[in-house]
């Protein structure tokens, strides 16, 4: 239902414009920060509640401290249904919505919609419907919602319906949702006897921040104790008591709530609005908050990288660190071709093991080593096959021997002339950097060939080695 | 085998020249990186503060448009209270 535009008085007039204006505002506000979203939730909640200053129904609660009483409650907003209309409220659903309509029936369910003409076949559906939606119906509160037809000016009101006091007291979110979505509370109970602490506990709750409470008792007329029936607020926002009488006629449903434009309904109204738009404000702000302490956090840890970055000297403990690095790489190497050379110089001493066996063999030939061959009256003189063959292999064993010596001497050496390198180097710029191999397909391919020194790739980590066959 | 030891050791050399030189871009380039990113991060936290700061005014605005229409719908509960004494 709609809102008549503004009028009553000033004080209405001017709070509701400038709501208008806030809301607007924040509706920009919630655009900016939800900037380059693909969704923006904030915005969209704060587009809805414009939207439902002009939009939506005016709702009220309608606790009954029995079912009974809120039956009769219910029954009086109805108007000629009063002595038929008997709504219980389930257990499982904790809630029912009513929504008063200008003609007929209406029971929607998980969806579903069931449109009726009469009452009976209504209220037969509605025990019927299947309330409990299996496997979470503690953590599941949907309200059951139904419409129903009601006298004109009443049309359009929303009616919230909890279980019962004592569902309220087991389920804050019930009562949050309750106190978000209404405008007022009314509070239906028996007349002629106390309440029991628990649902005048749960009353007292509900009434805490309500904007406005109503009572409706029910029972034997009692002039006196109308006005000290629940809820017990005293401090203005308390509306004059209804009481229902089930032996006599009905009261006429009092002025302020049958007439949309009234100053009851619209203020009422307006401060449920102002008290939705202050509860997304919180949102909004702790939503910024949010943002603020990530950016934060953000700039901090840019700020730590920066700080290592720009360390004075940064640059320069690099350079000289690579300097070092390729000092070390060449004495290395010259004490490597050092080594080779004195092994080299050591092998071709007269007195050395390898030229000790070949004098050895040499002294040891004899005239049997001699080959003779006639050949008309030339006489050929040589080494007889069997001694070459002897000293070819001679000379292949002592060349190979040095050679896995060599390498056996080379391949730490090398390995070393990598690795140290690269664990400085790391060392010095505090990340993971590797030197990939210089060559890493370096192979000894045979023992008469020599080393196969061809690089044919390189893979980080790996280390150049030499193996013998 | 002299050969193959002296350019596994240049081979070394010139890697340790050229990660050193690649690492001296890097972390130009990574500190040029790192400026255009804190310089974002600092423009939106200015931009979140002016937000707050936004919120804030409308929430001030806010209370001031609920206590006008509190009061507004307490003195129309009023009015009907006396209505229904005087009746």
């Amino acid at each position: 239902m709609s809102i008549a535009p503004f009028s009553i008085d000033s004080y209405q007039r001017d709070g509701r414009m400038r709501l208008h204006g806030v809301i607007a505002q924040a509706v920009e506000l919630a655009a900016q920060v939800e900037r380059g979203q693909a969704s923006m939730p904030l915005r969209d909640h704060f587009e809805t509640l414009a939207a439902s200053l002009e939009t939506a129904p005016f709702t009220l609660i309608l606790l009954g401290c029995d079912a009974a009483s809120r039956a009769a409650a219910l029954g009086w907003f109805c108007g000629e249904d009063f002595h038929v209309l008997s709504i219980d409220v389930p257990g499982t659903v904790g809630l029912v919505e009513v929504q008063l309509a200008e003609r007929g029936y209406v029971l929607v369910k998980s969806g579903r919609r069931q449109e009726f003409d009469r009452l009976e076949p209504f209220l037969e559906a509605v025990r019927a419907a299947d309330l409990i939606r299996q496997g979470d119906a503690d953590a599941w509160m949907e309200p059951m919602h139904l419409e129903v037809a009601a006298p004109a000016g009443l049309q359009g009101l929303r009616l919230l319906m909890p279980e019962s006091p004592a569902a309220l007291v087991e389920s804050p979110a019930l009562v949050a949702r309750l106190r978000s979505e209404s405008n007022f509370l009314a509070v239906a109970g028996p007349i002629d006897h106390p309440l029991e602490e628990t649902v005048a506990g749960a009353v007292r709750e509900l009434a805490t921040d309500a904007m406005a409470t109503w009572a409706i008792t029910c029972g034997s007329t009692s002039t006196n104790a109308l006005d000290r029936c629940p809820p017990d607020r005293n401090d203005g926002t308390r509306l004059p008591a209804v009481h229902l009488d089930p032996g006599g006629a009905p009261p006429p449903v009092p002025g302020f709530l049958l007439d949309g434009r009234s100053g009851v309904r619209q203020g009422l109204f307006a401060c449920q609005q102002a008290r939705r738009f202050d509860t997304a404000l919180d949102m909004l702000e702790e939503r910024i908050q949010q943002d603020l302490r990530q950016h934060e956090a953000r700039r901090k840890t840019l700020m730590r990288r920066a700080a290592v970055l720009n360390a004075p000297g940064q640059d320069r403990a690099l350079q000289e660190a690579s300097g070092a690095i390729r000092r070390a790489v060449e004495e290395r190497r010259t004490r490597i071709e050092a080594q080779l050379a004195e092994c080299h110089r050591e092998r071709l001493l007269p007195t050395s093991i390898a030229n000790n066996k070949i004098n050895n063999l040499l002294e040891d030939l004899t005239t049997d080593d001699i080959a003779k061959e006639t050949l008309g009256r030339v006489v050929q003189l040589g080494v007889a096959p069997r001694v070459r063959q002897e000293a070819r292999r001679l000379v292949s064993d002592i060349v190979r021997a040095d050679l896995r010596a060599d390498l056996e001497r080379l391949n730490p050496e090398l390995a070393a002339m990598t690795d140290e390198p690269a664990a400085k180097l790391n060392a010095t710029a505090g990340g993971s950097i590797t030197i990939p191999a210089a060559c890493t397909n370096r192979r000894w391919a045979t023992g008469a060939s020599g080393p196969d020194s061809t690089c044919t790739g390189s893979s980080p980590g790996s280390v150049s080695r030499w193996t013998s066959m | 085998m002299y050969g193959v030891v002296t350019r596994i050791g240049q081979q070394v050399d010139e890697h340790v020249k050229t990660r050193v030189a690649e690492m001296a871009r890097d972390s130009g380039r990574e500190r040029v990186e790192l400026q255009d990113k804190l310089k974002a991060v600092d423009n939106r936290l200015r931009e979140l503060g002016g937000l707050a700061q936004q919120v804030s005014r409308v929430r001030q605005s806010a209370v001031e448009a609920r206590q006008g229409l509190e009061r507004a719908a307490r003195e129309a509960i009023g009015d009907v209270r006396e209505t229904v004494r005087v009746s």
